[in-house]
């Protein structure tokens, strides 16, 4: 599936679509449906044996080997706080590149290339201090129902500056804590 | 034809033979009689004129050719070399420098900023050839020569004009030739093609010319020579020459217009030129700043251009064929090896299905072989990034020469092992650091020649720096036969400064390390060369992000020395591998002493939290590996798992790990630009498995143990 999709990605665009609008990587956390940028895709794999780093923030799993190179890898779900259940089949790795550099990240699954106009998109609403929506580009609707669009950037990058700031400063876990925890509210 | 790849080409070795030509120069004012010396200086400036000249890089060739005209009259003994002469010279090599790391920066370089450099050689020149009264007849003969139009540059450039008859084709005459002929004569360059007469193409006469070009050239011909080569065509053509420029680049672009139009002639505008000041006289003139500000700008200008000229040649690598071959033979033999496995497994499978047992043998022999190539392929890749570090310092020559000069004080480099080799990446980033440690030992360590022989040693001080192989470092050391750093000094600067709150008990050893502190610096007057502060701080901060470490030893009037350990190389280390829990970890071989399974009673307790190991009568600090990096371990009880002795610097200590893997070389990497920097590990490597192994950083681990 993860090839069929990357194929798709590379063809651009996929059949019956418009041409229009840009195209978003969808995929699931939960039963939510979530987007991120198709160009700041750079390919989906399969869950692969992620080797633990001590001293890092729950979130951020551990490293792994991509053809030689060792990329992070960040359990989404965790950063934002929706817990980590197992990892199942369809379990995957989206590899994005962001200005920081190139991380993998942890998707219950990959549904879909959508291709979305920006009239179609909204911003999103603000839930007071309940939900954090700072992750949120914006609303996108599709035929059969909402699809939250990430900001790649804000999810991957200011906090991470933080927490390795922090980290180098103390190097102690409970100070790291506190950090990861108001980093998630 | 890619241009671009020939200026690369040309820049390169355009740098080598600049750096030639500073070395040689160096040492021809230590042996001015050196024939054989001032020979390759001589060739060194030739390359550089004859190739910069055919891609057209006038301005260079230009400056080269004076240049070599005062290493000619050198060659010829019309003149001597010496100090002065040197001097200017060496100065002109900057000025090289930068037009070369201006080209491959694709900018534009001022050539008005070499005619000071161009003048005062030509003046020294000339003052040289008149005062030796036993060279007067040669200079004035030269002088009087016809391929000689003035001393130093001796060329011209012509503007010429050429708008060929219509006829010319007909006549059998191609105009194109005509312009190559001209090249016999010097350099041609701005050609402008004029296409302007060309009519519509209904009323084109294919036989007829209608182009006309203007183009310049720079030559040591007089006119009526350059008007030969158009005698053929002289009929009916419109040919105009006329002298454009002086040799001595001297007149600029509105000065020249002046003259050619007839505004000004041409005394008047040489004598407005002499007059024009550099920007920062006037400026200083008038008041607005002083010298010494202008100075520090210049400084801050000079130490730009360096900066650009570092990136410009960083890129590429020059490899010892020999090497290179080594390689290649590798590579040879392991597809060599290759079709032989691709026999034998083939030759296995027409006697039946099963590879037979000899077929196994002889795979495994194989295997054998194609493990030991590849070793050596990897070892000979390796060999490829080192560096003799030779090249860079030789740099230090001119920069001790120059700061001995600027001090006052006579001071000799004293260079060995130059032949040592270091990693491109390790070698390109320790000039810096050696230049701050070189400009100290002469500014602060080195005394004044009266100081010195008030201390009963001899004037002439000497800076020595070495490079030495010793197990699996490159140490550096840069030392001198001054003064020696002055202890109480130190630490009352450190105390002054709030650096150190007690200075009880410190070991000299620590004391010194004090001079690495950001911030410290007993330098009573702030000079030009060091004494800011900075320095020391960044020479150490520079050094250990490439693993390295510096240390120092000083004695008390009998000088400094300060020595740099650097890894042989960044990408591959021997590594220990061991298991805590479920991960494997790569402890850098170099740090471990000997692994231990402790007793039951070598391990105790100290106030209930530290721990300590008895290894054979030493107890050193133990460290739980699993509680460090907060990890799940399979065994908690010290005499039921490893105790890995390490040492860092004249701290062991021992690390608990579950188990021991084995020893392997690793390729260390970088755990990605995204993922933060964790303080305990170095970086990672990838397993035969495909998985990543983390890379310890023992440093790390000391320093994180004992805080």
């Amino acid at each position: 599936m993860a090839e069929a999709l990357a194929n798709n990605k590379k063809k651009g665009v996929l059949a019956g679509q418009r041409v229009e609008g840009q195209e978003y990587v969808t995929f699931y956390l939960n039963e939510e449906v979530y987007a991120f940028e198709a160009l700041r895709v750079q390919e989906i794999i399969e869950l692969t044996d992620i080797t633990k780093v001590p001293h890092l923030p729950d979130y951020l799993k551990g490293v792994i080997n991509l053809r030689g190179t060792i990329i992070p890898i960040v359990d989404l779900k965790q950063k934002f706080t929706m817990g980590s259940g197992e990892y199942k089949k369809h379990t995957c790795i989206i590899v994005t590149e962001f200005s920081g550099g190139v991380m993998g990240l942890i998707v219950d699954a990959v549904s879909d290339i959508l291709n979305l106009d920006q009239e179609s998109i909204s911003a999103t609403p603000s839930f007071g201090t309940k939900i954090n929506t700072e992750f949120i580009a914006g609303m996108g609707r599709v035929d059969d129902g909402l699809v939250l669009v990430l900001d790649v950037e804000k999810v991957l990058s200011p906090e991470e500056a933080t927490v390795v700031a922090n980290v180098a400063l103390s190097g102690q876990e409970d100070q790291l804590q506190t950090c990861s925890d108001t980093n998630n509210n | 034809m890619d241009f671009k790849k020939l200026f690369e080409v040309f820049v390169e070795e355009a740098m080598e033979h600049i750096e030639n030509l500073e070395e040689g120069l160096l040492q021809l004012e230590k042996s001015p009689d050196d024939a054989e010396l001032l020979n390759s200086i001589f060739r060194a400036a030739h390359t550089i004129k004859g190739s910069s000249g055919s891609l057209g890089l006038k301005d260079i060739s230009r400056f080269t050719h004076i240049k070599e005209e005062i290493l000619d009259a050198m060659r010829n003994g019309e003149i001597v070399p010496d100090k002065e002469l040197i001097s200017i010279l060496l100065e002109g090599v900057d000025l090289l420098k930068e037009m070369v790391a201006a080209v491959s920066e694709e900018i534009v370089f001022d050539f008005n900023r070499c005619s000071g450099v161009m003048k005062r050689i030509k003046e020294l020149l000339e003052a040289r050839r008149t005062s030796d009264p036993a060279y007067s007849d040669s200079a004035s003969t030269s002088r009087s020569a016809p391929d000689r139009g003035c001393i130093g540059g001796g060329r011209m450039t012509y503007m010429i004009v050429f708008r060929p008859a219509a006829d010319l084709f007909r006549r059998g005459i191609n105009p194109a030739m005509i312009l190559e002929d001209l090249r016999s004569l010097g350099d041609v360059f701005d050609i402008r093609t004029h296409t302007d007469d060309i009519p519509f193409l209904s009323e084109i006469d294919p036989e007829s010319v209608y182009i006309r070009w203007d183009l310049k050239l720079e030559t040591d011909h007089d006119e009526s020579a350059i008007r030969e080569k158009f005698a053929f065509v002289e009929d009916g053509s419109e040919i105009l020459i006329s002298p454009i420029k002086a040799c001595t680049g001297e007149i600029p672009l509105v000065g020249q217009l002046l003259v050619e139009n007839n505004v000004v002639s041409r005394e008047d505008v040489e004598e407005a030129l002499k007059e024009q000041k550099k920007l920062g006289q006037i400026l200083v003139g008038k008041g607005k700043t002083t010298e010494y500000e202008i100075e520090k700008i210049l400084e801050k200008q000079n130490a730009q251009k360096a900066e650009s000229f570092k990136k410009s040649i960083s890129s590429s690598i020059r490899v010892d064929l020999k090497k290179l071959d080594n390689l290649v033979n590798l590579v040879g033999e392991m597809v060599i090896i290759h079709s032989m496995f691709q026999q034998t497994l083939s030759g296995g499978r027409v006697q039946s299905n099963v590879v037979s047992a000899s077929a196994a043998e002889r795979c495994d022999a194989i295997f054998s072989q194609l493990q030991r190539i590849g070793r050596d392929i990897q070892e000979s890749t390796m060999a490829l990034r080192m560096l003799s570090v030779g090249d860079v310092f030789q740099r230090f020559v001119r920069l001790v020469r120059e700061l001995s000069s600027s001090k006052g004080k006579n001071v000799d480099l004293v260079i060995s092992g130059e032949e040592t080799e270091l990693d491109k990446g390790v070698l390109e980033r320790i000039a810096d650091p050696l230049v701050h440690l070189i400009r100290n030992a002469i500014d602060h360590g080195i005394e004044t020649p009266d100081e010195r022989q008030a201390a009963g040693k001899s004037a002439r001080a000497t800076v020595f720096l070495r490079a030495y192989q010793q197990g699996d470092a490159v140490y550096i050391d840069v030392e001198d036969d001054g003064r020696g750093l002055n202890k109480d000094r130190i630490v009352k600067k450190a105390l002054e400064k709030g650096i150190l709150s007690d200075a009880a008990g410190l070991t000299d050893e620590q004391v010194y390390s004090i001079i690495f502190l950001p911030g410290f610096s007993t330098a009573e007057k702030v000079t030009d060369v060091s004494g800011r502060g900075v320095g020391m701080d960044v020479v150490k901060k520079n050094i250990e992000t490439f693993n390295g470490s510096v240390s120092i030893k000083s004695r008390k009037g009998l000088g400094v020395t300060i020595s740099i350990r650097l890894p042989l190389t960044l990408a591959i280390i021997d590594g220990l591998t061991v298991r805590v829990g479920s991960e494997s970890f790569i402890i850098p071989i170099t740090s471990v002493v000997e692994s231990i399974r402790p007793s039951g009673r070598a391990v105790n307790t100290i106030e209930g939290k530290g721990e300590v190991v008895d290894v054979r009568g030493e107890y050193i600090p133990l460290i739980r590996l699993y509680e460090l990096l907060n990890m799940e371990s399979l065994k908690k009880i010290p005499s039921e798992a490893i105790v890995v002795v390490t040492q860092y610097r004249d701290n062991r200590f021992g690390l608990m790990v579950d188990d021991l893997v084995g020893e392997q070389q690793v390729v260390l990497k970088n755990l990605g630009k995204a993922t933060p920097k964790v303080k305990n590990i170095a970086g990672g490597t990838i397993l035969g498995d495909g998985r990543v192994a983390l890379v310890l950083d023992v440093a790390g681990i000391v320093e994180m143990s004992t805080n």
